[in-house]
């Protein structure tokens, strides 16, 4: 850290780098980018989009449970981890034991969370002002300290190693389930775990990108990847490239360029430019076949 | 060469594992909560600590309203006027409560305020002094600020929660007291001055369940 | 050929008895019982809904059937099940090598294919005339040239059950020519076979024993016996696809 405020201070990095804030932020993007990207891949694969969304929402129900129960505000993460982790299992054990449709699952999970929410909320307005959900809903680099940090490494790294030994079981139980079990993978279990990461990866960005936007992370640069690849290399390698890309422009430019944006409302922002680039370039190439691959 | 009898599935104890991660997480959470909110200072009154909504009348609480959102104007202005800390006067001009000589600032016991700046290389501090020009209403008030300009850039991160906030705002009965010589928590304690702790969300909560 | 370390396969015989299913209060199998010989080519027909998809699940242990399913293993264990579908997003760039090396090993397919499994993968994808097209999307392929791989998949690890759920759907006659000829090498191999179909031409040609299900068995024994016009048409109703 020292080193970098030197080197920013001189000149040869941005000036804004002297700041530990944006220091930690971009550290965080680093990290977060090709996490969320690879898990994005699975996410897309999967068609689980808007399950992530309804994750990303009880976080909000998470930080006022939080609240409630005498946890800082700018870190609730007991109560954030642990509700939201109840929540994701629940819709899981729900869909497979109900007949519900997902969509109408995910409906229904999301605005008894989001009522809850509301309610606990009212309780607890005379302790936090409204900005705290701003902050909780689009993610504020400004209070980004070590404990994020250090909870981002933990979740990053069992992210990580759960994605890379599973990935190809989980893409198989989606394609087919009789057959995945008939090969001996353990596709209810794969299901919980799966959700499991989605959840612990979404509380961890909730700072640096905001609960609502974490889904769109999830889903935007996979989708980007997948105007262009051809195989799951490509697409695996462009959705972590995109996410991180965007991860790290969408926090360094407003800042340099002193736009007063929240930094999830930015990342979303260059997210979706890719994606539209993507789609050109995509569309051209069906159009004009001999473009080949660029 | 072995025969194998197929299990038809439905026996599986989804429901079970999913029970008891449930409980095994909630327990787990209220254990890491429970160890949270004690280490939490402001959960319980230290000896030297009064609460700023059981311990004062309502004049005293008037005041201490007053003075905890000065403060928070003074502090916001001394990071915006480049380490300058509002003198009495200038408070007073810009009408801020309790310096300015209002009608409540009558009721609640007329204090009258001084201030001491100690500023030293990159720690500013600051202290206001308001003694009661009329006894049997209220006590006096001290409001102590601290910036600390060395920590890494210019950024002040705001915790409210965080027992090193920028302000503190003590209180003594005494009516006749001088301008103490140390601003530090131990100094202030000793001498018989009280930290005002402020309503918080907690409070509330009490107040509503009764 | 395919490479096999352990001793040729002797395929178990399985025995159904008054095996049952029920779900949502609709009776979907009854009474069920036959036997399944060792190293046969066994053929499940009967008309579309009759339950033929669902009494291999239940084999396959992913129903709550009842009565009993007793497989009698002589060899290895080893089933390999080739499903009518998968349900996937069609525009996803997954590659036919992409789908065979997620089947063998553990190790992410994007990040590549071991050197152990590519020979394996490369040889099932050429008995089944793919391995040309190792690097199309799963999504481009034909439902024929899917069914190939879905066939190659089941011969990762070696069976010595290969169940398979209507592979012939769909699937063009150069295709179902190529699966033809390795079932017939399968079974030279005396691999125990379960092949639900609609073809009564190639269950007639090829099959040691077939049996009709309509919820509940219509008939069961060699395609000589039972496989009689009259038989058929009582199975079919008016829809026969017969030779």
């Amino acid at each position: 850290m020292p080193v970098v405020q030197r080197l920013a201070e001189s000149g040869w990095l941005p000036e804004s780098l002297k700041y530990a804030f944006v220091f930690n932020s971009l550290v965080a993007a680093l990290i977060l980018g090709p996490v969320l990207g690879g898990i994005g891949t699975l996410v897309v694969t999967k068609r689980l989009a808007f399950f992530s969304q309804a994750i990303g929402n009880a976080a909000l129900t998470g930080v006022a449970i939080g609240i409630i129960l005498g946890e800082p505000y700018t870190s609730p993460y007991v109560s954030l981890f642990s509700f939201c982790i109840i929540f994701g299992m629940a819709m899981v054990f729900t869909k497979n034991r109900t007949k519900m449709t997902t969509d109408t699952l995910i409906a229904v999970f999301l605005c008894i969370s989001l009522a809850i929410g509301a309610c606990i909320l009212l309780y607890v307005t005379a302790k936090v002002n409204v900005h705290v959900l701003d902050n909780v809903l689009f993610g504020s680099i400004l209070t980004v300290n070590e404990l994020d940090l250090n909870v981002l490494f933990v979740i990053s790294f069992i992210c990580i190693f759960c994605g890379l030994r599973f990935y190809n079981r989980m893409v198989l139980s989606s394609f087919n389930p009789n057959l995945a079990r008939v090969r001996g993978i353990k596709v209810i279990f794969l299901e919980y775990l799966f959700i499991l990461m989605v959840t612990i990866i979404t509380v961890a960005s909730v700072k640096i990108i905001g609960a609502i936007l974490v889904e769109a992370l999830l889903v935007i640069p996979a989708a980007s990847a997948r105007n262009l690849s051809r195989s799951m290399r490509g697409f695996f390698f462009y959705s972590a490239t995109f996410s991180t890309l965007s991860c790290v422009i969408g926090i360094v430019v407003p800042m340099e360029l002193e736009i007063p944006v929240p930094s999830g409302g930015a990342i979303i922002l260059v997210a979706a430019f890719f994606f539209a680039v993507t789609t050109a370039i995509r569309w051209l190439r069906r159009a004009y076949p001999a473009l080949g691959k660029i | 060469m072995h025969t194998q009898v197929v299990k038809p599935a439905g026996s599986s104890r989804e429901g079970l594992y999913f029970v008891l991660t449930t409980a095994v997480v909630i327990a787990v959470a209220a254990i890491c909560i429970m160890h949270r909110t004690r280490a939490e200072p402001e959960r319980v009154l230290l000896e030297y600590q009064i609460s700023g909504y059981k311990d004062l009348n309502s004049f005293k609480q008037g005041t201490f309203v007053a003075l905890y959102t000065a403060a928070m104007e003074i502090d916001a202005a001394h990071d915006n006027n480049e380490g300058t800390w509002l003198s009495v006067k200038d408070l007073q001009e810009r009408f801020m409560p309790p310096f300015a000589h209002d009608r409540a600032w009558a009721m609640s016991g007329k204090l009258i305020w001084t201030q001491k700046i100690l500023n030293k290389d990159m720690i500013h501090a600051t202290a206001y002094l308001g003694k009661p020009s009329i006894s049997d209403i209220s006590g006096s008030f001290l409001l102590v600020l601290l910036h600390d300009h060395s920590t890494e850039g210019d950024y002040q991160i705001r915790e409210p929660e965080h027992d090193e906030g920028p302000f503190k705002i003590w209180y003594s009965g005494e009516t006749d007291v001088d301008f103490p010589e140390r601003l530090s928590v131990r100094s202030l304690a000793i001498m018989g001055w009280k930290e005002v702790i402020p309503y918080t969300g907690d409070n509330e909560m009490k107040r509503i369940k009764g | 050929m395919l490479t096999k370390n352990e001793d040729p396969p002797h395929g178990p015989s399985i025995c159904f008895e008054m095996v049952g299913l029920c779900l949502n209060n609709i009776t979907i199998l009854q009474d069920v019982s036959f036997t399944v010989k060792a190293g046969n080519m066994h053929c499940l027909i009967g008309p579309n809904g009759g339950g033929k998809t669902s009494l291999i699940l239940s084999l396959l242990g992913q129903t709550p059937h009842t009565g009993r399913i007793t497989i009698n293993w002589i060899g290895g264990t080893t089933i390999g099940y080739v499903p009518q579908v998968l349900d996937f997003d069609r525009t996803l760039p997954i590659t036919v090598n992409n789908f065979m090396t997620m089947i063998c090993q553990n190790m992410p397919a994007f990040i590549r294919t071991r050197k152990k499994y590519k020979d394996i993968i490369n040889n099932a994808l050429r008995l089944v005339s793919m391995d040309t097209k190792g690097e199309r999307r799963l999504g481009e392929l034909s439902g024929g040239e899917m069914q190939r791989v879905l066939f190659a998949q089941a011969l990762i690890p070696f069976p010595d059950l290969l169940i398979l759920d209507e592979p012939g759907a769909g699937i063009d006659r150069g295709g179902a020519k190529v699966i033809e000829e390795i079932m017939l090498v399968l079974k030279k191999q005396k691999v125990t076979m379960v092949w639900t179909n609609h073809d009564l031409k190639q269950v007639r040609q090829m099959a040691d024993a077939v049996t009709c299900i309509h919820k509940e068995v219509l008939f069961s024994g060699t395609p000589d016996e039972v496989l009689t016009t009259e038989r058929v048409f009582q199975a079919f109703g008016a829809t026969s696809s017969g030779p």
